[in-house]
Parts: structure tokens; sequence; C-alpha cells
């Protein structure tokens, strides 16, 4: 992680979401530094999705700033009726790279080769010609993960993208961010696993409507934190079996 | 031999050939978004919203395809317009637009009493009533049609399989929805004189699927959609010489037959694979 003196690559202030008059996320101040993997915890309706979207610009604030300094990548979470599209593994990638391309105009040999590069990073480079709905699930998140990448963005979101994903998945996703963050760039990543964020996040933002804690996670992950964000009786009930992995790190 | 050639002598045979040949493309080509976003109840309201402009454009003698296009276009921002309040859902929103139109087509068609014969001509379809103007104006939409759908293919193609994506990449996503709905209300246009307003739909929905059972790429979907699509508009429409019967139903229920026979086909070539697995 950079100094703390480092201008921040996205910051957000006092930002107020609200759809259709309920309030999605309140008063969030955040700076997101370059090069550095922020995991994006919280309970369900939480706000953590809501946040992606402010920050790509996708949802108006109803109050506060949001500021980016860089690109934006996003990585979304994506119904399963979608896979019967007919698209190749290879086609989806490309599609990263379409802003680049431009209006009237196909991907030409540049875009294909870089979109296979994609592919091969997230060793999905043998299944490029594969339809997307012949892929597991783990492989369709890898092909999304390709796809992001082509996005050559400095700010790269990722929603959930762990959820339901194998060991090969899990390993791909993680030797990628590190790289990317290690090339300086900035992933935030949402998740429902807090022991995954705990082990391999630099900073993790808890969420619960609002920012309840942000800092590394072992403060963030302070025991009345998650009480704050996800209520003391299931922090009892479940959060304790959550956060069990993480037992052995306070030894 | 005589059976292919012999109706070619006739000069309304060969425009009827020519306007299935249109037919067949533009309805395959933009039949299958049709088939891959679920579009079919959008485009059954599109070619009934489009009667009223028909029966308006027959009763003051001009083209019925300008007429269908006018109400089309309007129906697609009606019906974009409307299902973006969160309130009311699309397929409502369709209900309410569609209905009315179609409503309004028909008031127009009882107070016109002496134009019901050249309107019952549109609503089933009739091949010997295709003007050389209609066959221009058919071609001319279908190029454009066509052209703008390859040119649009990977922002549709995008927004159809994750739109969210194409809005976190700044795509104006509800506009490109207006077009590819002005485009299908193209497509349908073409379609009307040779099919009908009340079948046209098969041409949009029947070949791309079809299509979409014999192959897993859209590029080739697409040429495969418009394919069939004419090849049945070829078939049905000498079916229709030799047999005397409707061109309208004779090429849908061509279409039709070749969907049955590749979707048992496919099923049976899937079945002896599924039970190794």
């Amino acid at each position: 992680m950079p100094a703390v003196s480092a201008p921040p690559l996205a910051a957000t202030r006092g930002l107020t979401v609200a759809y259709e008059g309920h309030v999605a996320l309140a008063d969030v101040s955040l700076e997101l530094p370059r090069g550095a993997i922020v995991g994006l915890i919280g309970p369900n309706g939480a706000g953590k999705t809501t946040l992606l979207r402010a920050l790509l610009g996708m949802v108006a604030p109803r109050a506060g700033t949001v500021e980016v300094g860089g690109r934006v990548g996003y990585m979304p979470q994506l119904g399963p009726g979608a896979w019967d599209f007919p698209l190749t593994a290879l086609d989806v990638a490309l599609q990263g790279g379409f802003r680049r391309v431009g209006w009237l105009r196909r991907p030409g040999a540049g875009e294909r080769h870089a979109a296979a590069a994609a592919l091969e990073a997230v060793g999905m480079g043998a299944l490029a010609g594969r339809q997307i709905g012949q892929l597991s699930g783990g492989q369709r998140q890898r092909v999304l993960l390709a796809r992001t990448l082509m996005q050559e963005a400095d700010l790269v979101l990722l929603d959930e993208p762990l959820s339901g994903a194998d060991a090969a998945t899990e390993q791909a996703f993680l030797e990628t961010l590190t790289r990317l963050r290690d090339e300086g760039r900035t992933i935030v990543v949402t998740t429902h696993d807090l022991g995954w964020s705990a082990q391999h996040c630099d900073l993790l933002c808890l969420l619960s409507g609002g920012v309840i804690a942000y800092g590394p996670p072992g403060e963030a992950l302070a025991a009345d934190n998650l009480a704050r964000a996800y209520g003391g009786a299931l922090l009892e009930v479940g959060g304790v079996r959550i956060l069990a992995p993480e037992g052995h790190h306070t030894h | 031999m005589h059976y292919l050639t012999d109706p070619l002598q006739f000069e309304f045979m060969q425009r009827a050939l020519l306007a299935i040949v249109l037919t067949g493309i533009a309805s395959g080509v933009l039949g299958s978004y049709v088939v891959l976003r679920g579009l079919a109840f959008i485009g059954d309201a599109l070619t009934h919203a489009v009667f009223p402009g028909i029966v308006i454009a027959v009763a003051i003698g001009r083209s019925i395809l300008v007429g269908a296009l006018v109400f089309g276009l309007a129906t697609s921002v009606a019906i974009a317009t409307i299902s973006r309040r969160r309130r009311i859902r699309e397929d409502t929103a369709i209900g309410i637009v569609f209905a009315g139109m179609f409503a309004l087509g028909v008031v127009l068609v009882s107070t016109l009493a002496t134009y019901q014969k050249d309107v019952a001509d549109l609503l089933f379809g009739n091949i010997l009533g295709v003007a050389r103007e209609d066959l221009l104006l058919a071609g001319a939409t279908t190029v454009i049609a066509v052209a703008a759908t390859l040119l649009l293919n990977k922002e549709f193609a995008l927004i159809g399989f994750d739109r969210d994506m194409a809005e976190a990449m700044r795509y104006p996503v509800f506009a490109l929805d207006l077009v590819l709905l002005g485009l299908i209300t193209l497509a349908i246009v073409v379609s009307l004189q040779t099919i009908g307003n009340i079948l046209v739909l098969a041409m949009l929905v029947t070949p791309a699927a079809t299509a979409r059972l014999l192959t897993h790429r859209l590029a080739t979907m697409q040429v495969l959609s418009a394919a069939l699509g004419v090849a049945a508009g070829v078939i049905g429409l000498y079916i229709s010489f030799w047999w005397n019967v409707a061109s309208g139903g004779a090429v849908v229920l061509t279409t039709t037959a070749i969907f049955f026979v590749v979707f048992a086909v496919t099923e049976l070539r899937a079945r002896p694979l599924a039970a190794v697995h």
C-alpha cells in the first residue's frame, strides 16, 4: 500500500443514494488509495452494490459527491438467464474493449489478441471458443473477469465475483487481483465471505446503510463493528461461525 | 421444373417472390433479437399497433408502409417511455398501448366501410397487391433495417446479454432499445403486404427460434434465420400459387413446419448424448 499522503484514486464525500424515497446509502465518505484491494462487506441490503453503482456513475447521488481519477471497470452479477445468449467466451471478453473500438466498428486483430490474452490470464484460454452456456459457474465468473480486464481500468469494481466459485476460480481471481494491485490499480470487491476478505484485502469497508468501519481488516472486523453491521443477535448465531477460519490469526 | 418456372411468367408472382425474400431477410435478422431478448410480446404489440396507421393510409390513399412506419415508431417510443416508470411493468405498458392502438384501428375501419376489403387484405396478406413502389420501399426498408442492425450488432448483443454492464460502460441503453424497436418495426412493415398484419409475428419469431436450435453463434444465427425465413417464404409462396391458398398462411405454416422438424431432429440427437452423461 502506498504512503497515506499519496492522493487517492477515488473518493466519495457525504454520498447519499436513494431509490424512490428509500435511502440505500447515507453519508458515505471514503478514500480509495491507488494500488489496493478493498473489500466491501456487510449484510444483504447494506448498500454494497449501490456503492459500486455510485462509483460507476450509474446512479445519481441525492447528496454528496463522487470523484474518480481514472477509468472504471466493472464486473456485475449476472442472472442465470443471460447465459443462453449465443456468445463464446471470447465474444464476452471482447465486450470489455467495445468503448475503445468505438461505434459502428468491429473489434480488430489487436482486440482479439488482447481478449485471448485476458482469457489466458484467468485460465480460460483453452475454452475461448466455447459457448458461455456450456461453461461451469466458476468458468463463467472467470470469463466475466477477463472482460473486466479488457476494460484496462484504474479502478476495478467486482460485485460478488466469488459467489459459487470453485477452487481454480478462486485461485485465478486471487492471482489476478494481486497482479492488478501490484500494477498500481485499485480493486473494490464485494463479498459475503468475511474470512476471504480478512485474508486477502488490504482495506475493508464494513457497510450497513452507511459506513460502519473502514480500515485494515484487523480494525474493521473488530467485534463491536461487526455487531453494529450485522446485529448482535445474528453475530452470536452465525457471525462466530463465519469468523471461525480467522481464529488462528489471533493466536 | 415447370412447377417452379411457370409462376415466374407472371409479373405479380415475380414481385411477390422479391417481396417475400425481403420479408425473410428483414424478419430473420431482426427476429434473432426478438427471440434472444424475449421480445415476442412486444413484437406482437408492434404488429397490432401499426394497424391504425395502415387504415389511415388506405383511407387517404397513401402508402401503407409509411402509415405503418409512423404508428410503429410512435408505439415503440410510447412503450419504452411508459415502462421507464418503475410502477408500471413493461408488459403492462405494452398491453395498454397495443390494445389501445388496435382499438383505434378497429374504430377507424368501422367508419370507413368502403375500405374494408383493402384492410382485410392487409390483415391476412395479399401477394397480388404488391405494387412496384411497394417493392422499392420494402427493398430500401430492408437495406436500412439490416445494415443498421449489423452496424450496431456488438452493442445490441452486449445489452441483450448484460444490460447492467452496458449501462456501466455508459452506453445510451434506453436510446439503443428504442433504435432496436424501431428496426423491428421496419421489419414488420416489410412483411405486412406479403404476410399480413396478423401473421407477421411468426416471421419474426419462428425462423430465428429455428436458427437458435441449430447454432450457438450470434452471427451464424442471424444468417441462418434470414435463410430460413427466405426459404419458408419462397416455398410458401409456391404452395399458395399452386394450391390457391392464402399466401401469408402458407408461408407461416411452412416456417412452422420447418421449426417442428428441426426441433424434433435436434431433440432426437440430444437424447442419446444426454443419456451418456
